[in-house]
């Protein structure tokens, strides 16, 4: 079995604790031994968001110093400091733990998660985070231009993604400043979400999650893990599945 | 005071700016252009164009020279943080919010009856991780502009 330890951030445990309860519990169902990463801090994404390379190393350092196992990250834009922080530490990372996004978590787990969960045959717009796909040559999990690990998730739990034109765009999510960006870009892909008829919008990405739900216009914005726990029997409440999904088109296999 | 991102490897071909996210919707961004005013005058970009940078890192998978427009753009807003003192607000208070509570953002509504309605730990971190959090912030060179000022105040 292999030890894994979980690395939460800041916006999952503050601002979306049922992405984190879904997290949790897809982890339990797959019987991985996880730790928890006790005293972790924020991940200080982007170089502490360009103002300090070196805060972000020290606080990284740290972070990486409490793993016991195989880092694995609730949030894309973690799983890229984190990353970044140990190759820039050590070289090629040596001596440091390794650090894996949740998605390549799933594509690890695929056959067991296919086994144990239900189709929910949802149409999806995909949210491909930028930070879990590039730059490629140092993320090294999914191919930028035709990347696969969400769609692959997605069709191990019955549900399509929708061809929309602003699939592969950034979400603006971490974007500021005075020029509403952030905005833009987040109210580009809704727009192209709703066009192509899709039930909701996944992400995989905790900073996607924030930015497309705050300017959704009411079109549901989850996280992978929240369908994953969903479709492997955790009560729609307690993983912040809503009702129009919930009752939607499930059925059982 | 220069850029990171190996930006003197630039021939100027444009594929930054053709292929980035934020000139999609803000034309006047142009990372390109920022690259050659700061190799040819030394000028680095404004606190809106560094700001405006989504980091969707597309600009350094396509750059055919090896160089980060991204990188480029971050060590800017490092320098105009030093020069000039200039951060966004959200983000200066997402900084305070590191070092008063090791996370950048501040807990929703409810946040604690809504985890331990879910069987969900505490977020709250130690206070021995705290003193280390903040001691590693405060080492920082480049911060210490924010230190006076000392606010926890963090995003929501």
């Amino acid at each position: 079995m292999t030890a894994y330890s979980l690395y939460l951030g800041c916006v999952i445990p503050t601002q979306f604790p049922h992405v984190e309860r879904a997290v949790r519990d897809v982890l339990a169902v797959t019987g991985a031994e996880v730790s928890e990463m006790i005293g972790a801090s924020c991940c200080a994404p982007n170089r502490l968001f360009g103002v300090s390379r070196q805060a972000w190393l020290a606080l990284n350092r740290r972070n990486l110093g409490l793993a016991s196992g195989t880092i694995v990250t609730s949030c894309d834009t973690c799983f890229a400091s984190l990353q970044d922080a140990r190759l820039a530490l050590s070289e090629g990372g040596k001596g440091l733990p390794e650090v894996k996004p949740f998605l390549a978590f799933l594509a690890e787990n695929e056959g067991l998660l296919k086994q144990k969960g239900r189709k929910l045959g949802l149409h999806c717009a995909v949210q491909h985070s930028c930070h879990l796909l590039r730059p490629s040559k140092i993320r090294k999990v999914d191919d930028p231009e035709n990347p696969l690990l969400m769609r692959n998730a997605l069709d191990a739990i019955g549900c399509s993604p929708v061809q929309h034109d602003a699939e592969r765009d950034c979400c603006g999510g971490q974007a500021s400043g005075p020029t509403g960006v952030r905005k833009k870009l987040a109210d580009r892909k809704v727009l192209s979400a709703r066009e192509a008829g899709a039930d909701l919008i996944v992400t995989s990405c905790a900073h996607c999650l924030r930015n497309l739900r705050e300017h959704s216009g009411g079109i549901p914005v989850l996280d992978i893990a929240q369908l994953y726990a969903f479709a492997l029997g955790s009560e729609p409440d307690r993983v912040g599945v809503p009702e129009q999904i919930a009752k939607g088109k499930v059925k059982q296999l | 005071m220069s850029l990171e991102g190996d930006i003197v490897r630039c021939f100027q071909c444009g594929s930054c700016t053709s292929s980035c996210t934020t000139n999609s919707v803000m034309p006047e961004y142009n990372p390109r252009r920022a690259i050659e005013m700061a190799v040819v005058s030394g000028i680095i970009p404004t606190a809106e164009e560094a700001w405006s940078c989504s980091t969707c890192a597309t600009c350094v998978e396509r750059c055919p020279r090896g160089v980060s427009a991204m990188d480029a753009m971050l060590s800017a807003r490092e320098l105009l943080l030093e020069k000039n003192g200039e951060i966004p607000g959200d983000h200066k208070a997402m900084i305070g919010s590191i070092m008063s509570t090791g996370l950048a953002f501040n807990p929703a509504d409810q946040l604690d009856d809504i985890r331990r309605a879910l069987g969900l730990p505490e977020v709250s971190l130690d206070t021995e991780s705290l003193k280390q959090i903040r001691d590693l912030v405060e080492q920082s060179n480049s911060l210490k502009s924010l230190r006076p000022q000392g606010d926890g105040g963090g995003a929501k």
